[in-house]
């Protein structure tokens, strides 16, 4: 029993030390130093998403792990995606509901969302330019309202990890608005 | 689109509220649908002044209060039809400052001098 209990603060340990002592500076960016929180509103039951925040890859080929809502509260991760732009006016926005290729066509003429590919395992290569990459997540509330202080990125690259943070709070308010 | 600024009475000695056409911003976010919002906590709201002598218009320079470049949390309400954030010297995330503005290619610069205002002015 005492050994399980040890190899379970073992492993907690190494979980805890594992994510903050990744670099958070590489070849998608450095952290902001602004900070604040986004919120989008919906129905009883259902989702919103935020597509407002990108970032650039000035390195080689990276794969993408993971993407956490911080300090969750009342809110679940349902699905993730990173998408191509070629220009800080393309991406996907702010909305209730699950984007969609004609939401996303209105909201962001040249967005290309069949570009996009789901977060875990994603594969992004680097980008020149004005091009960069959108990051989309999805988030359903389980009460009124559903809160989560940051949104990180977790992926690797050159044999190294990164986590890319943004401290921006994604807010999910079940109503008509924020 | 005109922003409204509305500082607390450690600002003013009272609860004016000021309307002022902002600066320049042409940096701007995606789309966000009405009834959402975007808010920073740490905005550097004395950026204003770059493009509104705020000091001639209500008497006070709200730079130079203790309190108001830092730790300023400001939230952007969309309305309904939606609109984007447009950023003074940056993307919103990153901006010193933001207005909303129903195109995403947002605002020109205020004239100097002849800055709309709405609102008590102080008395100098």
């Amino acid at each position: 029993m005492g050994g399980l209990a040890c190899g379970l603060a073992l492993l907690l340990t190494t979980a805890c030390t594992s994510s903050s002592t990744l670099p958070t500076s590489g070849p998608f960016g450095s952290t902001i130093p602004n900070s604040g929180m986004i919120c989008a509103h919906t129905r009883p039951g259902g989702t919103a998403y935020s597509g407002f925040e990108d970032f650039p890859n000035r390195g080689g080929k990276a794969i993408i792990d993971k993407v956490v809502l911080a300090h969750a509260r009342h809110l679940r991760l349902v699905a993730a995606w990173v998408l191509p732009i070629s220009n800080s006016r393309e991406g996907v926005g702010v909305g209730g509901g699950y984007p969609t290729a004609s939401s996303v066509a209105s909201d962001a003429p040249g967005t290309r969302w069949d570009l996009r590919q789901p977060i875990r395992g994603a594969v992004v290569r680097h980008t020149h330019g004005q091009e960069s990459i959108n990051l989309v997540i999805v988030a359903k509330p389980s009460g009124k309202v559903g809160t989560s202080t940051a949104v990180d990125l977790y992926y690797e690259a050159a044999g190294t990890r990164y986590l890319l943070h943004f401290p921006y709070g994604f807010t999910v308010r079940v109503g008509r608005t924020c | 689109m005109v922003n409204q600024v509305q500082p607390g009475a450690w600002v003013t000695g009272g609860s004016h509220a000021v309307t002022v056409i902002p600066p320049s911003a042409h940096k701007c976010s995606r789309r966000f649908h009405g009834g959402e919002t975007f808010s920073t906590e740490n905005e550097t709201a004395g950026t204003f002044t770059a493009g509104v002598d705020l000091k001639n218009e209500i008497g006070i320079s709200l730079s130079a209060q203790s309190g108001y470049n830092k730790d300023t949390a400001i939230t952007w309400k969309f309305p309904q039809g939606g609109g984007y954030l447009c950023g003074t010297n940056n993307y919103p995330s990153l901006a010193a400052w933001n207005v909303m503005d129903p195109s995403n290619v947002g605002n020109s610069p205020p004239v100097r001098g002849h800055s709309p205002v709405k609102g008590p002015r102080a008395s100098r």
